[in-house]
């Protein structure tokens, strides 16, 4: 009955389930047959004729080659500098945004802090190859302060702060607009009621602005966590050179040497799995905590 | 009347059939000399390579294929060359991923790295059978690639085997006291004070100078310090000489060489672009270049920029002395023959006309008008000509330089050819199965970034040792063991 | 917001002085590469970094770069991707947004489901690739633009602009005989604007940056790329012979002896224009909330 009643409906609706179709048949093409596809993980590939089972061949040889313990730890390592470590500054950037009391150079702050985030990663690599090299613009600051000029992308022990700081370069102003758009949404009598009380404006930032932070605070560090694996491969496959390779080397541009220019498909299908396993647990992990302590997650 | 048409009826038909029999055998006996297609219907044959795009060179490659093309037809072989332009991107990063996605489908592709794995699916064509009833590419392979085509046979390249040789400008070498000494007895000692001269003398910033890693210094001192090829026996057991106390020994003296300002100190970021601008513009004074066209090339720009030739100098003697050991396991680069290519026979040809007398000449002195004028029946070259090099075999072998007039080769490139041939080494190198190469890819990488980092001075040189067990760790030993069931 | 009255404050001027450095390092980079591109080769070379006023005009760098073979046919394809493919995004984004957001639709419990399952689960480059390749799409630009064409995230937040409109307005609307398509086109995309606006920029400025999908996919012939393959091919890995053609680099001829920093400048300065286009269109609707928010003098 329930059935019947509910394919009813399902024909009256029939024209919706039209304009749900070209998106749906998106999601089957190119994410459900890659899906199917990545049994390659547990076969070995093979240009012509059947893919032979292997079983957890690849698995073995992943786990074991001290290789992939060296990019995991680079990838968790990246991932935490831009998500934990750069954390705070998003929130003290629209905090100080707040606390700018000329309205056109807070606008002036914002239009030019924005547009990074709309560069390609190619661009801003182009831009700060160029600037961080021996002849470069931070060379010729570090210089006219007496200090020796460093070839920073070359350099293995500075090149994952160069990383992070180029991701602040990039995200500062557009991912601290969620926390700018908290602190507009202040109701105005809470600071009357604090100038009333006398309320200096150190503490009308700890007990008025930042309470209300505390919500998108974990909302956007709980979601972070969810992508923890990630570390961002545009910009590391951009910044990446022979020289600095294994220390900033992550689990996406290990994937994509081995897989699509060395051509071990079964190899890189294999890693794509395990991050991706990893990926959802994390990502779905994160999503009910974040639902659970503020009322919003990813969806 | 019926008999006299009869008559002519007979005799024509005879007529006809003699000149039909004729023209049968004619055929038979083109087919027999391999003919490939006919004047009217030639066989299309596509071909890649690096550096050379239609797209940007149009008119100069334009007259190249029909060249060829007039030139093959002349020994009765009627192809269509077409000269395809590569994919944007890294040349060996690109090629080998647009060829395995289909994208491209060229039936000769030159390929510069990343092309074991395509040969290990059965991708490249074995090239075996043809260089057998060959007759052109026989003649004039070297020892080494006949080696080479042994053990890895997708890949031919025609030309000297590729040894870094280091150069110097002959006046600044003429200049030095030290100079003598070293031509005399080229002990590595000599060596360092050559440097130091330079250094001390102001005559260049930069007595030596390389392009990102140690390669082409190593082919001046390895011998010396006893890396005597790629793999050998230390205490009873095969190991790459990366690892061993040689390889110690020379990383300790680099350092050196770099703390005291020898070596550049920029070298890691120099591509082969900036070195040689670096070289000619005066603020280096040593590098080294491939025997033969590359140093050439070296010759030539620094006769243009600074009025003066290259004087070639001998590899560092101690323990042994060679050049760096050749390889011979395979290729590095070379032409390859698509599998699945239609027209096999018609691209061999190509090949093949280009290793023989008509092609060398093609290959080597260039377009006719533009790189070379015919003048009383000899090749004069013009002033253009430095600015062409060979599209399919740059070995000098083979051409006929009885009647060019001018030099084909400089002083310079020819006494580094000789130099390679006089302190030639053989190396002892094996190919890895499948599973083995990428454990051998994170060694690389580890030896790499230890030895930048000893030889920059970030890490100490007696952190080798730990180089040498996390080496051993990521598949030292593991490979050992297999080298000792294979190396005997 | 309110203040107590201070004409200065010392605070007030070290947080002014700290955001206006930060903004210099997102600005000098910027003009910087601008003015070298400008500049004729004699004098850029000798410029730094820091210097963001161009010195003897000179538009060569512009010249070499738009005479180069691949870079027009790049540019084109870029276009041409970023307009069928912000097409193609939009289109499916909006018609899926619309059906999901229609009250009490049956079957969207399991479609949400399974989109949030398609966000979550990442398949990876190789199973991509393959599946490109089974469809026999490799080479072809329908393979850029399918295989992107709809992002669950922004799929969510155009369905939270849907959700928006007015059920008052929807049920007008039916009561009149309009069609589900009648509905998306007259009523829901005017009363969206500034999200479909959104979305829709922030679609075309991912179509615009691609580089990584085309340099797989479209390898058939050199000019088959887009322009931000070229760009990384000269501006990151620093490979001159791809900007300047193998024979002028050989011949080491004055054409080689260009100011490569100057002209990389104006191979990135190519590139972002159409995002310095489409920029102040992102400010105004997405941004606006946040830059005319806060106080006002």
């Amino acid at each position: 009955m329930e059935i019947k009643r509910a394919w009813k409906q399902i024909k009256a609706e029939r024209v919706l389930y039209l304009l749900l179709l070209p998106t749906l048949t998106f999601f089957v093409l190119f994410r459900v047959l890659p899906i199917l596809n990545m049994r390659l993980a547990f076969f070995q590939f093979r240009a012509r004729g059947d893919w032979p089972f292997v079983g957890l061949k690849y698995f073995e040889m992943i786990f074991s080659s001290p290789a992939f313990a060296q990019i995991l730890g680079n990838t968790l390592i990246i991932s935490f500098m831009k998500y934990v470590l750069l954390f705070p500054f998003f929130v003290i950037f629209a905090l100080m945004l707040n606390e700018i009391r000329s309205f056109r150079f807070r606008k002036y702050v914002q239009v030019v802090s924005y547009l990074p985030h709309f560069l390609s990663w190619v661009v801003i690599a182009g831009i700060w190859i160029n600037a961080l090299s021996l002849g470069g613009s931070v060379n010729q600051i570090v210089t006219f302060f007496g200090g020796k000029a460093v070839d920073f992308m070359t350099d293995r022990t500075k090149i994952r702060w160069i990383l992070m700081l180029c991701e602040a370069w990039r995200s500062l102003g557009w991912d601290s607009i969620i926390f700018y758009t908290a602190i507009l949404a202040i109701s105005p009598s809470l600071y009357e009621a604090a100038q009333i009380d006398g309320a200096s404006r150190m503490q009308i930032i700890t007990n008025i602005i930042l309470p209300a932070l505390v919500t998108p605070m974990i909302t956007m560090f709980i979601l972070n966590l969810g992508f923890f694996l990630n570390a961002g491969f545009d910009q590391v496959f951009n910044f990446s050179n022979q020289a600095v390779e294994s220390t900033i080397d992550i689990l996406d541009t290990y994937i994509y040497r081995i897989g699509i220019e060395g051509g071990q498909y079964s190899l890189a299908t294999a890693v794509s799995l395990i991050k991706g396993l990893v990926g959802v647990v994390l990502v779905y992990t994160t999503h009910v905590f974040s639902k659970k302590m503020t009322g919003s997650g990813v969806w | 009347m019926k008999k006299r048409g009869v008559l002519v009826l007979l005799v024509l038909l005879t007529a006809i059939s003699i000149v039909g029999a004729a023209g049968t055998k004619e055929t038979a006996a083109a087919v027999q000399s391999g003919a490939i297609g006919s004047a009217g219907n030639p066989v299309k044959v596509t071909y890649l390579c690096k550096d050379v795009d239609p797209i940007t060179d149009a008119q100069q490659l334009g007259m190249l294929e029909k060249a060829i093309e007039e030139g093959m037809a002349k020994e009765g072989k009627y192809v269509d060359l077409v000269i395809l332009s590569a994919p944007t991107g890294s040349y060996a990063t690109v090629v080998p991923i647009a060829f395995r996605t289909g994208q491209i489908n060229p039936d000769l592709i030159y390929f510069q790295g990343n092309d074991q794995p395509l040969a290990q699916e059965g991708l490249l064509e074995d090239l075996t059978p043809y260089v057998e009833k060959s007759v052109n590419v026989k003649a004039i392979m070297g020892d080494h690639t006949k080696a080479a085509m042994k053990n890895y046979p997708y890949l031919m390249w025609l030309a000297p085997a590729r040894v870094q040789i280091p150069v110097m400008r002959s006046d600044w070498f003429a200049k030095l006291k030290s100079g003598k000494a070293l031509l005399e007895n080229p002990t590595v000692d000599n060596y360092y004070a050559m440097f130091k001269e330079i250094k001390e003398s102001g005559m260049a910033k930069w007595p030596i100078t390389t392009d990102g890693g140690i390669l082409k210094i190593d082919s001046v001192f390895n011998h010396a310090f006893g890396l005597t090829a790629t793999i050998v026996k230390e205490n009873g057991r095969w190991v790459y000489s990366n690892a061993t106390k040689a390889s110690r020994d020379k990383l300790a003296f680099y350092a050196k060489l770099y703390k005291e300002g020898l070596l550049d100190n920029e070298y890691v970021t120099k591509t082969w672009e900036t070195m040689e601008q670096a070289f000619y513009e005066g603020s280096a004074a040593f590098v080294a270049g491939t025997a033969g066209d590359v140093v050439n090339v070296y010759n030539n720009k620094m006769k243009e920029a600074q009025g003066v030739e290259l004087v070639v100098l001998p590899p560092a003697k101690g323990v042994s002395q060679a050049y760096q050991s050749v390889d011979v396991t395979k290729e590095s680069r070379g032409f390859a023959l698509n599998a699945d290519s239609k027209v096999k026979d018609a691209a061999w040809a190509i090949l093949e006309f280009m290793a023989g007398p008509e092609g060398r000449k093609l290959d080597k002195l260039g377009l006719e008008g533009i790189h070379y004028t015919v003048e009383g029946g000899k090749y004069v070259l013009t002033k253009q000509f430095p600015s062409w090099w060979a599209k399919f075999w740059p070995t000098m072998n083979g051409l006929d330089t009885s009647n060019v007039v001018g030099e084909v080769m400089s002083k310079s490139a020819i006494d580094s050819l000789n130099a390679a041939a006089k302190y030639f080494a053989a190396d002892t190198n094996v190919l890895l199965t499948e599973d083995l190469l990428p454990l051998k890819d994170a060694m690389d990488k580890l030896y790499r970034e230890y030895s930048t980092d000893i030889i920059r001075g970030v890490r100490p040189i007696s952190d080798f040792d730990e180089f040498v067990t996390k080496w051993n760790a990521a598949g030292g030993t593991r490979i050992s063991d297999y080298l000792a069931t294979v190396l005997k | 917001m309110m203040y107590t009255r201070k004409r200065f404050s010392l605070s007030q001027l070290l947080l002014v002085l700290l955001l206006f450095f930060i903004t210099l390092t997102m600005l000098v980079p910027l003009l910087n590469i601008l003015a070298k591109s400008l500049s004729s080769p004699t004098k850029s070379v000798g410029m730094g970094g820091l210097a963001i006023l161009p010195q003897q005009l000179d538009f060569l760098n512009y010249r070499i770069v738009f005479s180069h073979p691949i870079l027009v046919p790049s540019l084109i394809n870029s276009i041409i991707i970023t307009l069928v493919g912000t097409l193609v995004n939009i289109v499916l984004t909006t018609t899926a947004a619309y059906a999901l957001t229609r009250p009490r639709l049956t079957l969207k419990r399991p479609i949400m489901v399974f989109l949030i399952i398609m966000m979550l689960f990442d398949p990876g480059l190789v199973p991509e690739y393959l599946v490109v390749q089974q469809l026999g799409l490799m080479g072809s630009k329908w393979s850029v633009i399918l295989v992107t064409a709809v992002n669950v995230y922004y799929l969510i937040i155009m369905m939270r602009y849907f959700e928006k409109v007015p059920q008052s307005i929807v049920e007008a609307a039916t009561i009149d005989g309009a069609t589900h398509i009648q509905m998306l086109v007259r009523i829901f995309y005017p009363l969206s604007k500034a999200g479909v606006a959104t979305i829709t920029m922030f679609y075309a400025v991912v179509r615009w940056n691609e580089y990584f999908r085309a340099g797989i996919y479209l390898t058939r012939k050199s000019t088959d790329t887009v322009l931000q393959v070229v760009l990384r091919q000269f501006v990151v890995l620093g490979d001159t012979v791809s900007i300047l053609g193998q024979q002028n680099v050989y011949d080491y001829n004055a054409l080689a002896r260009a100011d490569y920093s100057a002209l990389k400048g104006a191979t990135i300065v190519v590139a972002i224009i159409p995002i310095l286009i489409l920029y102040p269109f992102v400010l105004r609707f997405y941004a606006n909330d946040v830059l005319s928010g806060g106080i006002k003098e």
